[in-house]
């Protein structure tokens, strides 16, 4: 008896010191004393805490990794995704860099030839494998016209065969329809090139007695009737030829595969057939001038 | 008795820190396992009313005092100490039901504290209560406690055993009517 009066005395005790606590911090909450000592507990219970934190805690890490073993396949996907999508960033950026690069490498050529150029994205492809040609994202709205010649960094690309207000399309130097006036850059022996598909051009010399070294540096020369600039680059030789042989196979600089970005030749005049009669310069008048002393072959008067 | 006041003060310290640092690691949707509770409950079905009581009450007090002013000081306390009284009176209708009666009465132990420090706590407007995470709560405590309860309760059982008083008659008997 006496004891469970002493147990219900004890209980009721802790329930009023409980009741005093509640309504003091309640009353006072952050000011007040019971705040104070509530303060002074965490200060002694932290380092307490935090000592055996460090110990436990590679033990509570390895239950809690058994624990998320369920999750680890997923969370490895999301992070496989996440990789891969870094990945593809870079591949990217690295798209770039190589754009950057051609563009570069495409206005070094520009500024070699002294001609104005614009530059265009290839956007399409053509859907035929057989043909050979690809779309430009640029077109009349950007000065483009038939004719123009389109270069990359490497070389003569083709020409424009047709333009639309916002694009143009490209007939590739790799069409066996296209032919271009060329020279052999180290000799100046000209020629007639001609596409081949896939395969490599094909370079007819004009002189049948001209000899022509393999790797010899095949250019484009004015020729009549386009608007093809002289000197850019197509190719080189792949195998000698003597006078016996006038075709020769001529490797393109150009990667027709792999075409991104161009640049298509603006001020370029297309280069006249014929002499137009009203701009040709009359006879002049009177005796016929007298070759200066000296000069020329046989233009003496001895 | 100081051993037997050094044993239950470890014993609070340990559920504790496990509490606060380990129990984090292993909650579920945000829940865990209240171990001071479960202590609380081990040591009212060990001891009785009293010791359940007492302790809970210190226990209690401990963690509303290491809460950092999340919780009113002397309302986990007050709930503490009531459940180990209660679960205290519940012991000998526990006899002969060791396994599943700690287990259920440690779920019930841990529902009813949680229950009951909810609706005080929305009485009280504090930390943003709402019925819906009290009943959530209720229920998660009760199944925590439901699973670690024997885990709990057996060790703390043995070691009231270990450290009981050897002054009072009754503790040889292994029940003591004033263990602490």
């Amino acid at each position: 008896m006496t004891d469970r009066r002493r147990s219900r005395t004890l209980l009721a005790v802790l329930v009023l010191v409980s009741l005093v606590l509640l309504t003091v911090d309640y009353r006072q909450r952050e000011g007040g004393p019971v705040a104070a000592v509530q303060r002074g507990a965490l200060a002694v219970f932290g380092p307490v805490a935090e000592g055996f934190a460090t110990v436990v805690r590679p033990v509570g890490g390895f239950f809690g990794s058994i624990r998320e073993l369920g999750s680890l396949r997923e969370r490895n996907e999301a992070l496989s995704a996440d990789v891969e999508q870094l990945r593809r960033q870079q591949v990217s950026v690295a798209d770039l860099q190589r754009e950057n690069d051609e563009l570069r490498a495409q206005l070094s050529m520009r500024d070699r030839l002294q001609v104005t150029t614009t530059g265009a994205s290839v956007i399409a492809q053509p859907p035929s494998s057989v043909e050979r040609s690809v779309l430009l994202d640029a077109g009349a709205d950007n000065g483009l016209a038939p004719g123009m010649a389109v270069l990359n960094e490497s070389g003569l690309v083709g020409k424009l065969v047709e333009v639309t207000a916002r694009n143009a399309r490209v007939e590739l130097l790799t069409s066996p329809s296209a032919q271009y006036g060329v020279r052999i850059a180290g000799t100046g022996e000209e020629g007639l090139l001609t596409g081949s598909g896939a395969e490599p051009f094909t370079l007819n010399i004009l002189d049948p007695e001209a000899e022509v070294e393999a790797g010899a540096e095949v250019v484009t020369t004015r020729f009549s009737g386009t608007s093809i600039p002289g000197g850019v680059p197509v190719g080189v030789v792949e195998e000698g030829a003597g006078p016996a042989t006038r075709f020769l196979r001529v490797r393109p600089y150009v990667d027709f595969t792999r075409l991104s970005t161009v640049q298509v030749v603006l001020d370029f005049p297309r280069q006249p057939t014929e002499l137009p009669t009203s701009e040709q310069v009359p006879l002049p008048e009177g005796p016929r001038p007298r070759p200066p002393a000296g000069g020329g072959g046989g233009g003496s008067d001895r | 008795m100081t051993p037997r006041l050094v044993m239950m003060a470890a014993v609070g310290v340990t559920a504790l820190l496990l509490q606060t640092v380990v129990m984090p690691v292993f909650s579920v949707a945000g829940w865990r396992a209240d171990l001071v509770t479960l202590t609380v409950v081990a040591f009212a079905l060990a001891d009785g009313p009293e010791t359940g009581a007492r302790y809970g009450f210190v226990a209690g007090l401990a963690s509303d005092l290491l809460s950092g002013g999340s919780s009113l000081v002397g309302l986990t306390a007050l709930v503490l100490l009531l459940v180990g009284d209660g679960v205290g009176r519940l012991r000998p209708y526990l006899a002969g039901t060791a396994l599943a009666g700690e287990a259920a009465v440690a779920a019930g132990g841990g529902a009813v504290a949680f229950a009951l420090y909810g609706v005080v706590a929305l009485l009280l407007d504090l930390r943003q209560f709402t019925g819906t995470l009290v009943v959530q709560g209720t229920v998660a405590s009760a199944v925590w406690n439901l699973v670690l309860g024997p885990v709990v309760c057996r060790p703390v059982a043995a070691l009231s055993r270990r450290f009981a008083l050897s002054d009072t008659p009754s503790a040889t008997a292994g029940s003591p009517s004033r263990p602490w």
